[in-house]
């Protein structure tokens, strides 16, 4: 099962096959969970957008393109459930769920956890569009035709809110005496 | 000013899109443009900050919730709590909540109908509310005509209700159908889950990597061996093995013939290297583009291997070298040029080993290669490094061999790896066999 392609068991998540899904689900969980983590900064609302995620896959792979790739696919519905979350906020209800994150830590935190934080603090000042393609990008490690196909718009597109994307974390980032 | 061009490839450039001719391109515009040139180094160095960050640690039980979820038996139990839900959402005057995902997307509508959300994967709305629309004026209209005409029936049918079907619910069961299961909180969860618990480690001693991994010799001889026991305590050491880069790095195939390579091998007990490894400019250095691409010029490599380098401006060498596009920016890149004047780099290239090094074809892959360089940025990695415990390491035998061994390598890139080398546990089984 662990040596299965994607499509391989997503014929048989069609054919009813738990067992196959569960094989994507380990395949895939990790990534997604993260990918959302790093966009909401909450680990409650990551795990309802994998979850999510992953409940609409299993009750649709009916409309799986097999041409697709299936962490692409998993990656759109996870994306688009979690830029729907930050949408329904209104702006004053924080997403974070650590505001102690970019306080200074104890004299033994180490200088990378230190980093890790106000790195994800300086991400979260940018507006969602603009940190979605940062995740994609820079922390998931995607192509831009493959964000241009999770994003459902053109390359062009991609690149030009990736531009912008990096400016905007740069500016952050400057401010914050990061660079 | 910087021109949309010169901003495009060095966009281009940091998600590896340039070949030669727009490299030459972007290597021109940064020479003449100070702003660029800053521009360019800040988005070098947040994209190295970016790929630096720690992987997010998982819930522990993110996989059997997600599982759970799917589950044979919940889809199965689904009619049950679908009749729950009618009611509930008759009291609830049909508002339509975000409530927990094992409801499987199904919502009751405000007539008490249920509504099966068609889900659709792509889309970015719940789009279940306006296709049900007509739907809902439809039934509206039928529940209508049903009073109008018969108010007797509509009596027996609530009777039927009442009796039959428990309406209405008591407040208890209102309250349980509205969330019927709790959205998901991570209990188990340590604070911010940063923390690895004793349960993963338990599991991963449990996975047959380590199973085959414990009885293998080479490993044995690895845990046993008093240099990495000293390695293991040290805390550097255990964020170093947890960190994204050096799980990357040690799969690379470039830095495991690094390691074993006879010159590397020296050059890490060279006293003069770990003070460099641990100077601000030369990290910088490390970090430079056109560096890198210089210490992968093979005149340089050349110029670096002469043992007369200071005296070497009329060599033809140097020359050729001055004439190299690649030196020029790096001779004009107040990094180098501090660097140059650094006491701790100018022993470094009369250090023989140094200059060999220099001219080996793996280091200069290394150099460029973009994980090494986003691990030599690493604070864990530069200590690490200058330490006396890893250059014994690295001289061993046992851990070379160890580091061309896949399990050994399998292990090394799982997150728990840091955990696993400080608990007791591990050390236990390791001595057992």
């Amino acid at each position: 099962m662990t040596d299965d392609t994607d499509a391989a068991l997503v014929v048989r998540c069609r054919n009813g096959d738990r067992i196959a899904f569960d094989a994507l689900l380990s395949r895939y969980e990790r990534q997604v969970f993260s990918a959302a983590y790093r966009i909401l900064h909450n680990r409650e609302d990551a795990i309802d957008v994998t979850q999510t995620a992953f409940l609409r896959a299993y009750e649709h792979f009916d409309r799986y393109d097999a041409g697709q790739r299936f962490d692409s696919w998993v990656y759109r519905i996870a994306v688009n459930e979690a830029l729907d979350l930050v949408r329904a906020r209104r702006p004053s209800e924080s997403l974070a769920d650590d505001a102690l994150d970019e306080q200074p830590g104890p004299e033994e935190t180490a200088v990378h956890e230190q980093d890790d934080a106000l790195m994800q603090g300086a991400l979260m000042q940018l507006k969602v569009e603009y940190r979605v393609v940062i995740v994609l990008k820079h922390l998931q490690g995607c192509a831009y035709e493959e964000i241009a196909g999770i994003l459902e718009c053109p390359v062009k597109t991609v690149k030009s809110r990736l531009f912008t994307a990096r400016q905007a974390l740069r500016d952050v980032l400057v401010a914050k005496g990061r660079l | 000013m910087i021109d949309a061009r010169t901003i495009e490839l060095i966009n281009a450039e940091i998600d590896g899109e340039l070949d030669a001719a727009t490299r030459a391109e972007l290597e021109t515009a940064l020479r003449t443009n100070p702003e660029a040139r800053g521009l360019h180094e800040d988005l070098v160095r947040m994209a190295a900050a970016l790929q630096g960050m720690s992987p997010v640690s998982i819930p522990a039980q993110l996989h059997e919730h997600l599982a759970a979820a799917i589950a044979p038996q919940a889809r199965a139990s689904w009619p049950k709590r679908l009749l729950r839900w009618r009611r509930a959402g008759a009291a609830n005057g049909g508002i339509r909540t975000r409530s927990n995902l094992s409801s499987a997307g199904t919502y009751t509508n405000h007539t008490g109908n249920i509504e099966r959300v068609a889900s659709i994967p792509n889309s970015r709305s719940n789009l279940a509310t306006s296709t049900s629309f007509h739907e809902r004026g439809r039934a509206q209209m039928k529940t209508t005509k049903i009073i109008a005409l018969g108010g007797s029936l509509a009596a027996a049918i609530a009777a039927v209700v009442y009796f039959g079907m428990d309406y209405p619910p008591s407040r208890n069961e209102v309250a349980g159908t509205i969330a019927p299961a709790q959205r998901y909180r991570a209990p188990t969860i340590d604070e911010k889950g940063v923390q690895l618990g004793d349960q993963g480690i338990t599991q991963l001693m449990q996975t047959d990597t380590f199973t085959r991994l414990v009885k293998d010799a080479q490993f044995r001889a690895f845990a046993t061996n008093a240099h990495v026991q000293a390695l293991a305590s040290n805390h550097s050491f255990a964020a170093l093995a947890s960190n994204a880069q050096f799980q990357a790095m040690t799969n690379n195939a470039q830095f495991q013939a690094m390691h074993n390579n006879a010159q590397f091998q020296a050059l890490n007990n060279n006293a003069q290297f770990q003070a460099l490894m641990q100077n601000g400019q030369f990290q910088a250095m490390m970090q430079n583009g056109q560096f890198q691409a210089l210490a992968s010029n093979a005149q340089f490599q050349a110029l670096a291997n002469n043992a007369q380098f200071q005296a070497l401006m009329q060599n033809a060498q140097f020359q050729a070298l001055a004439s190299n596009a690649q030196f020029n920016a790096l001779a004009s890149n107040a990094q180098f040029q501090a660097l140059m004047q650094n006491a701790q780099f100018q022993a470094l290239m009369q250090n023989g080993q140094f200059q060999a090094l220099v001219s080996n074809a793996q280091f200069a892959a290394l150099v460029s290669n973009a994980d090494f360089r986003a691990l030599a940025s690493n604070a864990d990695y530069r200590a690490l490094a200058s330490s006396a415990d890893f250059a014994a390491l690295v001289n061993n035998a046992s851990f070379r061999a160890l580091a061309g061994n896949a399990d050994f390598r399998a292990l090394a890139s799982n997150a728990q790896f840091g955990a696993l080398l400080t608990n007791a546990s591990f050390a236990a089984a390791v001595n057992q066999q």
